[in-house]
């Protein structure tokens, strides 16, 4: 039995226990489900189901000792001369590696093997910080993380590995923030640059869908879109505030848009149009994607062109509850929970955010504290309902069922 | 060409290797052909989650006004200062310049970056520089040994290379490497 065929039973093990869960299937459906895939045996199936166990504490572990090795090299032991250092854990990374590609070539052991690739592309990153420490490198320096970008995408595609592909992806994000923030350190410029995250998230989410055109790319795909659209709602959720947006008025006379905005513009649109030319699926929901994100793109050339509207804050509240809307459309459509629950959480921060932006001045600290607990419980209950609903609506007719579980 | 996963990960390994000496040698470069100098300081004190304890420096050499010195009257973006050797062991900027030149004998050119300018006290600028040095790793925990130096006997020894790239070494107290004890 080769690798898919052990993923195929492995995520149908998962989803018809979510069935069973959610009353969809019976037991003995359940059975006879897991026996036609060839793992009927109750032992095969708690090995299965076991896999995401083996997963998690694998990749735990290798970053807690990624972590350890930081925090080592960071103590900074001047006992430990710096070539010492350095050969060690250069000689970490070879043997990471070395343990990894054991593991999986030699063992078929693919998930603590991937832990170990993981860990050889974090000792890399130790590494990077630690040559950065021994030649007192700027702290606010984002060529680091460029450079370990560099060295991890290179590992994710070649090995097929999402997590190290999400390192990849947040050391690129971490790079253009830092960027931004010293290349322009004075406001209101150093507020609009973060346009440019927003933008980011925007593209990433494009290469995702560009990364569904081809059979090989596939397996990336859903990473890219998560993390963009992740990206685009932690920046968005910044500009919901609207203290920003009146410092930003108050000191906007001497303002010009930076030219990075614009250029993040274009590329952004460049992607989000030959997503939409080369989409395979002609059907609405991937016009409405594309025409959103175009639409976000337009709104960040409006907003840092001219930014002196108090309006803005509102707009971006809306923006922040229509992705978060969104999250919970795509999960009802993909019949994917993970969508519907991130969704549901971003609801639920940008709500308690508003509640204590509103509140917080106006009542009482106790009586801030009841109404807000009330609020909550409701808030809870509405959630679990719609979540209910959502979830009856995928059993009944809605697209294949992924992995629900209420 | 179809690659194996060994030959794979060889080329991933050897990438990210490469990457690192890289790094290794950009800096390295400075310290292994650079001449050696002692700048002034006055220290502040943080910490960086990835490299641990370090020390930012404010440089005498951070400020420098256009009339107190020779070279180019108007400059920005990146710069060139001339430095000379004080009688007490410190080096002191004698010019400005923003290309790489020099006005006298006996001196060397640091590389900055101009981070801002004010009118100075006569028909010059002010200007601030950065020379991308202002950050010491220290030992964790050995903070307060620097705070504790007098100020005007703190320095850092640094190494500049013909380029004007720099890189920081350690501190130094009146000439002498400083023994930083951890509290």
């Amino acid at each position: 039995m080769d690798e898919h065929d052990y993923d195929y039973r492995e995520r149908l093990s998962r989803d018809v226990a979510g069935w069973r869960r959610a009353g969809i299937i019976d037991e003995a459906q359940e059975r006879a489900i897991l026996a036609r895939a060839g793992a009927g045996e109750p032992k095969a199936v708690g090995a299965l189901r076991m896999g995401w166990l083996v997963s998690a504490v694998s990749v735990v572990g290798a970053i807690v000792l990624a972590a350890g090795v930081v925090l080592l090299f960071a103590a900074n032991w001047e006992e430990m001369p710096d070539a010492f250092r350095t050969g060690l854990v250069v000689a970490a990374i070879v043997a990471a590696y070395a343990i990894g590609y054991a593991l999986v070539y030699r063992f078929d052991m693919q998930r603590t093997g991937s832990a170990f690739f993981l860990l050889g592309v974090l000792l890399y990153h130790a590494g990077i910080f630690l040559i950065a420490q021994i030649y007192n490198m700027p702290v606010e320096s984002p060529w680091l993380w460029l450079l370990g970008a560099a060295g991890a995408f290179p590992m994710a595609y070649a090995f097929r590995t999402r997590i190290v592909l999400l390192l990849a992806i947040a050391d690129i994000t971490t790079w253009v923030v830092v960027a931004l923030v010293t290349r322009y350190e004075e406001f209101p410029e150093s507020m609009s640059v973060l346009v440019v995250v927003g933008v980011l998230g925007v593209a990433m989410y494009a290469a995702g869908r560009l990364h569904e055109l081809r059979t090989d790319l596939r397996h990336y795909a859903e990473t890219y879109a998560l993390a963009g659209a992740l990206i685009l709602l932690g920046l968005v959720y910044v500009f919901t505030f609207d203290e920003p947006w009146r410092e930003l008025i108050d000191s906007a006379d001497a303002y010009a848009a930076p030219p990075v905005i614009y250029v993040s513009i274009v590329l952004a649109s460049v992607l989000t149009a030959v997503q939409w030319v080369t989409s395979q699926r002609r059907d609405v929901t991937r016009h409405l994607e594309a025409v959103a994100q175009l639409g976000l793109l337009a709104l960040a050339a409006v907003v840092s062109t001219w930014p002196e509207w108090t309006g803005y804050a509102v707009v971006f509240n809306g923006v922040f509850f229509g992705v978060a809307g969104a999250f919970i459309a795509r999960g009802y459509l993909l019949a994917d929970e993970r969508y519907v629950n991130g969704g549901l959480a971003a609801l639920a921060v940008g709500l308690i955010t508003r509640y204590v932006d509103v509140f917080w001045s106006l009542l009482a600290g106790s009586a801030f504290f009841i109404v807000g607990g009330v609020l909550l419980l409701a808030l809870a209950w509405a959630a679990e309902r719609v979540r209910r609903e959502i979830i009856r609506g995928m059993a009944e007719g809605g697209p294949a069922v992924q992995g629900v579980a209420s | 060409m179809r690659l194996t996963p060994l030959q794979k990960l060889i080329l991933v390994a050897g990438l990210q290797l490469f990457l690192l000496a890289a790094l290794l040698g950009f800096k390295g470069y400075t310290v292994l052909t650079g001449e050696t100098i002692v700048l002034a300081v006055a220290p502040v004190d943080p910490r960086d989650p990835f490299r641990g304890d370090y020390v930012t420096v404010r440089y005498d050499i951070s400020t420098i006004d256009s009339d107190e010195v020779a070279g180019d009257d108007y400059v920005e973006g990146t710069v060139y200062v001339e430095l000379r050797e004080g009688s007490d062991g410190y080096w002191d900027a004698v010019a400005l310049h923003e290309k790489r030149e020099r006005s006298f004998d006996g001196t060397l050119l640091i590389k900055g970056h101009i981070e801002s300018q004010n009118y100075g006290l006569g028909a010059g600028y002010s200007y601030e520089i950065d020379y991308g040095i202002e950050e010491v790793f220290i030992p964790e925990g050995s903070g307060t040994t620097v705070a504790e130096v007098p100020r005007g006997h703190l320095g850092v020894e640094v190494k500049v290379d013909r380029y004007g790239n720099a890189v920081a070494r350690h501190f130094v107290v009146d000439g002498a490497p400083l023994d930083l004890e951890r509290q």
